[in-house]
């Protein structure tokens, strides 16, 4: 556990941007106002699949006050081959350009196919209405073991195996010599429906394309050089010809990664030589953004008489939606990753269907493979007469465990996680009444590195500007400035971050795959100790010595010192300002294991259930700004809770979504939702130097089986599907 | 000699074998030798959607980073996050 | 494009005159006309509560109000919480107890709970998440932001007797 006594980690002070963002003033993508902007509406489609015949758009282009209209046919060809490498996954090009605008087919409701600007948005959208497409309709596929079934509709003719874009296995051991070691074994399917990330503020872009050939993005996207590499990509122009700024980010949890409408906004720009900004409705982002996949994923696993497991299978198939890339490789690597387990095998399918091509929802994929895993589990423990923590325990993987898919855990905080359960009082409560249950569940996600960069400019105050690339969604600006502050020897509130567009700073990847405190912050630090050494040699000028010493902010000489503001005052006179920059691209990254203790109450009337009490446990390595690390558990816990008992896309049989509004897919409100425990646990990651690990993810991993659990307490049924609403309660 | 794994989908390439040890400094100078035993495999083992781990890290190096005597390298689901 | 109209009304104890179509949202007569972007748009239709504003003496969600009503009217956004330079409790309770993360929803959940305070000066859990419930937050899980209300609550009308 963490023993390092810090100065400024693992306090709370106030977040950098919290005044502007409690009074209105804090700038989103939708609140730019450009001089001479006009405003774009998008046409989608009707249909779930259908070829396009024909698109007229002469009666839009004449409607008074239009200025532009763009269909495919407007943008460059994608080669059929060529692969954009967004540093975090590879995309198609051909797929990101298609998702675009559609072109030859159209393969889901609300697939982009044409868009107009306008003097203002209610013109555009009048407008858009005008444009004439001829569908033939062709018959669609919703589910993904529908798409991989003998006869199904296909979508995309260049796939080699229908339906299937992509196979994933992992073997590990001797799978039947473990099933034959097993006195229990379990075998469970279970299904998730599609469900959105859900974040309240829409996407947005509003473009530039200049007369000298330069495009400006402003918009709300998780990473700007992302946006920046894939808008410039689709519009086939040089990275350098395209400069996005980051707006404030009104959420994302991974579906604010791809770009949607930064490339229609910049061609009706180019088109219409004004500044050209477009704004999704809320159906729009439901049915036109990439939702979380649906799955089905069945689940096998063998416990002997000690309670150890002999061996595990699983079978996970998962709706990419329109376009290849469900998130079935992690769902694969991470069904089994919180246990050690000496006889695996893993197979997964990535399976397109007429749904929105999906995007990255926290820990994709991994909520879905830990529903079957972590119920069978609780299954078994009930078979073995054991508590479900404690079977947990005795399989719990620690350093050195080898996963299915190969590499070993460096230091890993799985058995750390499940005794801080095991000692809560949340677990050592009794349950309230009848009809109530306790479910309990873990989860791994991996986290990510990619590289960041930072730089740090001394002011002649004692204060320190950080010049970054990573948006803020959730207070990384205050937990890098504490990171640069622990370095310094400063006061959090004496670093001053700023967000910076992409010409203004080096690459930094996406905020997402939990990285920006780890990454960047791992950018900041080395910064502030370049910005240590260059002082110390003005220090080491100033006193004529050859060492100065530096510790808690005060540099030190023979008995002479400096505060960090003394000497930053006297760095005009000492050689000039101090500014320093790093760029990382590291290894080190530290795993995060999450669990979660919930206690239900289920009405046997209704099958309405209550949620009375919830605990969720993470590993967070080091907890630099421990209230915004609470607010991540509790974020996640919420979206898990209301992915697992409400979430759902009713899709009629012609594959329209039938509840595209916040009022029909209903997100858990204030009153859906006691207070949220929190145990942030430290065990810290070797690969930062302070012992940072990533938080945002892990913890949506376990509740979808965690509340599983806890139904089956109050009534004695193991549900098959997610949402666990009333009505799968009751049968119906 | 460094430990290269082959993933489970690769080894209809192999033969059915699983791992072997080869030679090399780099990620790079293994898959020559590798591509020696086995010609053609390496497109199987660089592709977009996989990563290089390297003694239970993922490298962002890829084929320049380098390898021990007594290292293990896997390639894995190419991954990031939300 | 339709004929304009005038509307004159009140806005954060301010005489405020805006042109607008009849069809427009008070929502986008607050962001697009008058330029006061703190009020947010999550939906358009009603249910994120994103857009709350006071209006009179209720609050609405302005998406759902037409901008001619707000004529002879006094309306509060999130632009008149403060007081000058010195933040409302409720703004600064939400920061002290880290109760929003992206922010968005924020503005909406800061005019909500001080008509809320106005109404229950010393609200329970219960009477909170009720009252809030018509706002929408997807990163914090309400948690935060329950204790923030009641905090402010404390602060502003003493300890509960």
């Amino acid at each position: 556990m963490s023993t390092t006594t810090y100065n400024v980690i693992g306090t709370r002070p106030v977040r950098h941007d919290g005044a502007d963002k409690v009074t209105g003033r804090a700038l989103y993508g939708a609140d730019l106002q450009l001089a001479r902007m006009i405003h774009g509406a998008v046409l989608r489609s009707p249909h779930a699949h259908a070829r396009i015949l024909r698109i007229d758009t002469s009666k839009a282009e004449a409607f008074p006050g239009v200025f532009a209209v763009v269909t495919a046919a407007d943008f460059p060809e994608a080669p059929a081959d060529k692969i954009v490498d967004f540093g975090e996954g590879d995309t198609m090009l051909s797929s990101l350009r298609g998702n675009i605008l559609a072109s030859g087919k159209v393969l889901y409701s609300g697939h982009a196919v044409a868009a107009v600007a306008a003097v203002n948005a209610h013109v555009a959208a009048e407008a858009a209405a005008l444009i004439e497409v001829d569908y033939e309709p062709l018959p669609c596929v919703l589910t993904a073991p529908e798409a991989m079934a003998p006869g199904a509709p296909i979508l995309h003719d260049d796939l080699p195996n229908g339906n299937v874009a992509e196979l994933i296995r992992y073997e590990m051991g001797d799978l039947d010599a473990g099933f034959a070691e097993a006195t229990v074994i379990v075998e469970r399917e279970l299904d998730t429906a599609t469900v959105h990330q859900g974040y309240i503020e829409p996407q947005n872009a509003t473009a530039f394309w200049s007369s000298d050939g330069r495009i400006h993005i402003w918009c709300s996207t998780q990473g700007s050089f992302v946006a920046r590499d894939a808008s410039a990509a689709v519009l086939d122009v040089p990275v350098s010809q395209v400069k996005v700024t980051p707006m404030e980010i009104g959420g994302g949890f991974g579906g604010k990664i791809n770009v949607y409408l930064e490339p229609v906004a910049a061609m009706l720009s180019k088109k219409a030589g004004r500044p050209v900004k477009l704004v999704m409705s809320r159906r729009d982002v439901f049915t036109g953004t990439g939702p979380t996949p649906g799955s089905r994923v069945r689940v096998k696993i063998g416990v002997n008489d000690a309670g150890k497991i002999t061996a595990a299978q699983a079978w996970l198939a998962y709706e990419a939606g329109a376009y290849p890339g469900a998130m079935v490789g992690p769902g694969a690597m991470t069904v089994f990753a919180c246990y050690d387990i000496p006889n695996v095998l893993i197979e997964g399918f990535d399976v397109v269907v007429n749904k929105p091509s999906t995007a990255a929802y926290r820990a994709p994929g991994a909520p879905n493979s830990a529903l079957a895993t972590e119920t069978v589990l609780d299954e078994i423990a009930e078979k073995l007469g054991l508590d479900p923590l404690e079977l947990r325990l005795r399989n719990a993987a620690q350093e050195g465990t080898r996963r299915a898919d190969g590499p070993r855990y460096k230091r890993i905080g799985c058995i750390e996680v499940l005794e801080a359960m095991k000692a809560s009082p949340h677990y050592n409560a009794p349950l309230p009444g009848p009809n109530c249950g306790r479910g309990v569940a873990i989860g791994f996600w991996f986290n990510a590195g990619l590289p960041s960069s930072a730089t740090l400019s001394v002011n002649a105050d004692g204060t320190v500007n950080l010049i970054e690339g990573s948006t803020d969604i959730g207070g990384s600006r205050t937990s890098l400035s504490m990171q640069a502050a622990e370095v310094l020897g400063l006061r959090a509130e004496d670093i001053h971050p700023t967000i910076v567009d992409t010409d203004s700073v080096g690459y930094t990847g996406v905020t997402g795959g939990s990285r920006t405190t780890f990454s960047t912050g791992l950018a900041v630090h080395d910064a502030a100790q370049i910005v240590v050494e260059q002082m110390k040699a003005r220090a080491a000028r100033l006193w004529a010595v050859d060492e100065v010493a530096f510790s808690n902010g005060v540099f030190s000489a023979n008995g002479q010192s400096f505060t960090f503001a003394e000497l930053a005052a006297q760095l005009g006179a000492t050689g000039g300002p101090v500014s320093c920059s790093a760029t990382v691209n590291p290894k080190g990254v530290g795993g995060s294991i999450a669990g979660l203790i919930i206690d239900v109450k289920v009405d046997p009337e209704t099958g309405k259930t209550d949620v009375l009490r919830v605990t969720s446990v993470q590993d967070a390595g080091k907890a630099i700004h421990p209230a915004y690390v609470e607010g991540q558990m509790q974020g996640g816990t919420a979206q898990g809770i209301g992915w697992a008992l409400n979430e759902e896309y009713f899709m009629d049989t012609a594959g329209d979504m039938r509840n595209g509004s916040y009022l029909d897919y209903r997100m858990p409100t204030a009153l859906d939702l006691p207070m949220i425990e929190t145990i942030i646990v430290e065990v810290p990651n070797p690969g930062h130097p302070f012992g940072v690990r990533g938080v945002g993810e892990a913890n949506i991993v376990p509740p979808l089986a965690a509340v599983a659990n806890a139904l089956y307490r109050a009534t004695g049924k193991r549900l098959n599907r997610v949402p666990m609403n009333p009505a799968t309660i009751l049968g119906l | 000699m460094a430990t290269v794994f082959f993933p489970t989908l690769v080894r209809q390439q192999t033969g059915g074998l699983a791992q072997i040890e080869v030679p090399g400094a780099t990620v790079g100078e293994l898959i020559i030798a590798i591509e020696a035993r086995f010609p053609g495999i390496s497109k199987h083992l660089l592709r977009p959607n996989l990563a290089i781990s390297v003694d239970d890290e993922v490298t962002p190096l890829g084929v320049l980073e380098p390898v021990r005597p007594d290292s293990e390298v896997h390639f894995i689901a190419a991954i990031s996050g939300g | 494009m339709s004929v304009k109209v005038q509307v004159q009304t009140t806005i954060n104890n301010e005489p405020v005159e805006f042109l607008c179509e009849p069809r427009q949202s008070l929502l986008e007569c607050l962001r697009d006309i008058v330029g006061l972007t703190g009020t947010k748009e999550g939906c358009g239709d009603g249910n994120c509560g994103s857009c709350t504003v006071k209006l009179g003496d209720r609050i609405v969600t302005s998406c759902l109000v037409l901008g001619v009503e707000a004529a002879g009217e006094s309306i509060t956004t999130v632009e008149g919480l403060a007081h000058g330079s010195t933040l409302h409790p409720l703004q600064k309770a939400f920061l002290d107890h880290a109760a929003l993360q992206c922010g968005i929803c924020t503005p909406g959940f800061l005019i909500a709970a001080d008509a809320l305070l106005q109404k229950h000066p010393h609200p329970t859990e219960e009477q909170t998440r009720f009252w809030l419930s018509n706002n929408l937050c997807r990163c914090t899980g309400y948690d935060k932001i329950v204790r923030a209300v009641q905090a402010a609550a404390i602060e502003i009308n003493g300890a509960a007797q």
